[in-house]
């Protein structure tokens, strides 16, 4: 094994004299002294004495590390050796001594054992030992891959505000995200096998299959199957029919008004002697039916409910009225009016509100 | 709206007037030959709560104006309603004129024009080219926010001039609200409609159902 010198300037020729010498007396003599710049060596049959590493540790993987050995009675004639193996060593005095480990003795958690030889003709002394200790590195947990099995509700209806929906299935973590359409949503874990999470209004605009995956990070981790939540067609919803009445024996044209109408197959009117037919026409708000009444139809308000492809809405109130046809009088013939044919004419204009409220127009 | 001229509890002559578009820019056709008891009159009121100047301009049918175009200053909520001939001078008008008049202003308007044969005449509704996007003004319609409302731009009452509102609801709900009936100054006119004399009258629809304010005989019976 070949040892060096610390020196503070070259002197390579001046070494090489040197150590050839120092070869020659270790055949000879046990105890032989070493100048080099002022600093003095004996190689000494004595068991160097090991007080400390710098460093002490190091984690597991790191590169090749430079270890300072601090102990006393140190010579030229040490050697580091990590686990009994030799290391290149250099002198740095009687109470150092410098190596670098190499990476191979860092890439798995365990303590190394250090120890100091003083190699001295035939006779070896090693020093008691001291442990340099390679860490494990702490590293999370791996992800599992989620699966999903189950999303409750599995509809909803388009145009439904923010929802909240339950994720069945497995490998759940605090660190699970729930995407919908490939966009994240706010998610909360229950437990490894339930998610909820919170699906905006804007998702259900229109009706469409929206696909729910769970999504969990590395390391390990994945994308997990698809869910699915079907965004089905909004109900219709009825707000009026105009005319709202008709009389016994008569057939009238009804304009029902409402949302979602398209596609309008049915009105169901309550009671005996009234039926409708669906009249082509009808828009997302408006729809149109033809009303029979029948002569014997009975008097009073009828409950209506009207079907479209996308389910059935009723409407309540106030319903279809069943009267008896109104009793018209033959008019009288116009008199004169005072305030029409008389006097000056007064001019101005008219302004008329809708549902407006309030108090009368200021004085302007 | 109904308005016409009664005789003798007998109409001479009426016409609708439909509601005045709200414009800053409107434009109407007019056909007037004095000669030939043809006349072309006005109706305009400054929907604002500002004074407004109108600016009027009489074209003939090649789009040529036939002359200078005149300003009528309007203070809030002003109407008027005149002749023609009353605004232009009758030598630039000329015997017989077929064309249109043209309306502008900064403010909003509401305008209807009326073409008179003798005592017979006719409502012409007025184009908006640019129309207004602001509500009329509240102090008009009372509300305290923007509320739905339209306006006439002529009412007459007396002296053998009768007017006649009719409402038809139409969106399947029920109704209601105010009609309010306004002198050219802008202040409430008080006049008898439905049997109550007030410039203010509510009503209130069912849904399809319908609302007439008129002036009525001791039978109840309109005019019209």
């Amino acid at each position: 094994m070949r040892r060096s010198v610390f020196l503070t300037t070259s002197i390579v020729s001046f070494f090489a004299v040197f150590y050839g010498n120092w070869i020659a007396h270790l055949d000879t003599a046990f105890d032989t002294t070493f100048v080099a710049y002022g600093a003095t060596s004996t190689c000494s049959t004595n068991a160097p004495v090991l007080s400390g590493l710098t460093p002490s540790s190091a984690s597991a993987g790191s590169n090749a590390l430079d270890l300072t050995v601090i102990g006393s009675g140190f010579n030229l004639c040490n050697e580091i050796e990590i686990n009994g193996a030799p290391l290149p060593t250099t002198y740095w005095g009687t109470i150092q001594l410098h190596a670098t480990i190499p990476a191979g003795l860092l890439s798995t958690p365990q303590n190394l054992t250090v120890t100091v030889t003083n190699h001295v003709g035939a006779i070896t002394n090693t020093s008691a030992a001291i442990y340099f200790a390679v860490l494990a590195v702490s590293t999370p947990p791996s992800n599992p891959v989620p699966s999903v099995t189950q999303v409750i509700p599995s509809s909803v209806r388009a145009g439904s505000l923010d929802l909240t929906v339950t994720i069945s299935g497995s490998g759940f973590t605090q660190s699970s995200l729930v995407m919908v359409n490939g966009s994240q949503v706010t998610t909360t874990l229950s437990d490894s096998n339930t998610l909820s999470a919170v699906l905006p209004a804007n998702l259900f605009s229109t009706s469409k299959i929206l696909s729910v995956t769970v999504l969990n990070p590395h390391p390990g981790g994945g994308t997990s199957n698809i869910g699915t939540i079907a965004v089905l067609p909004p109900l219709p919803s009825f707000s009026a029919i105009m005319p709202a009445s008709g009389a016994p024996g008569t057939s009238f044209v009804s304009r029902i008004m409402g949302n979602n109408l398209l596609g309008v197959s049915q009105l169901a009117i309550s009671g005996a002697g009234v039926t409708a037919a669906v009249l082509p026409g009808s828009t997302s708000s408006s729809a149109f039916v033809m009303i029979s009444v029948s002569g014997s139809a009975p008097l009073g308000t009828r409950l209506l409910s009207l079907t479209t492809p996308s389910g059935t809405a009723t409407f309540l109130n106030p319903g279809l009225m069943i009267q008896p046809a109104q009793i018209r009088q033959e008019p009288t013939q116009t008199q004169s009016i005072p305030g029409v044919e008389q006097g000056n004419t007064a001019t101005g204009y008219v302004v008329v509100t809708v549902n407006g409220s309030g108090p009368a127009p200021l004085s302007t | 709206m109904t308005m016409g001229i009664v005789q003798n509890a007998s109409v001479v002559s009426q016409t609708s007037v439909f509601p005045g578009p709200l414009t800053t820019l409107a434009s109407v056709g007019l056909d007037q030959a004095p000669g030939i008891s043809r006349a072309f009159g006005l109706a305009l009121v400054n929907t604002s709560s500002q004074n407004s100047q109108i600016n009027l301009t009489v074209m003939d049918n090649t789009g040529t104006p036939v002359t200078n175009s005149t300003t009528l200053v309007m203070g809030p909520h002003q109407q008027i309603s005149r002749f023609l001939s009353d605004i232009f001078p009758a030598t630039a008008l000329g015997p017989a004129l077929t064309g249109s008049l043209i309306i502008q202003a900064a403010n909003p308007f509401a305008s209807v024009g009326l073409r008179f044969t003798g005592p017979n005449f006719s409502a012409v509704a007025s184009a908006s080219t640019t129309p207004s996007s602001a509500p009329l003004d509240n102090q008009l319609t009372g509300c305290l926010l923007a509320c739905p409302s339209v306006i006439f731009p002529q009412f007459a009452m007396g002296g053998g001039w009768a007017s006649q509102l009719m409402l038809v609801e139409t969106t399947g709900a029920t109704a209601t609200g105010h009609i309010y009936i306004f002198d050219p100054n802008g202040q409430p006119l008080a006049v008898t409609l439905n049997g109550q004399t007030n410039s203010t009258f509510n009503y209130s629809l069912p849904p399809g159902g319908t609302f007439t304010l008129a002036p009525r005989d001791a039978n109840g019976q309109t005019p019209f």
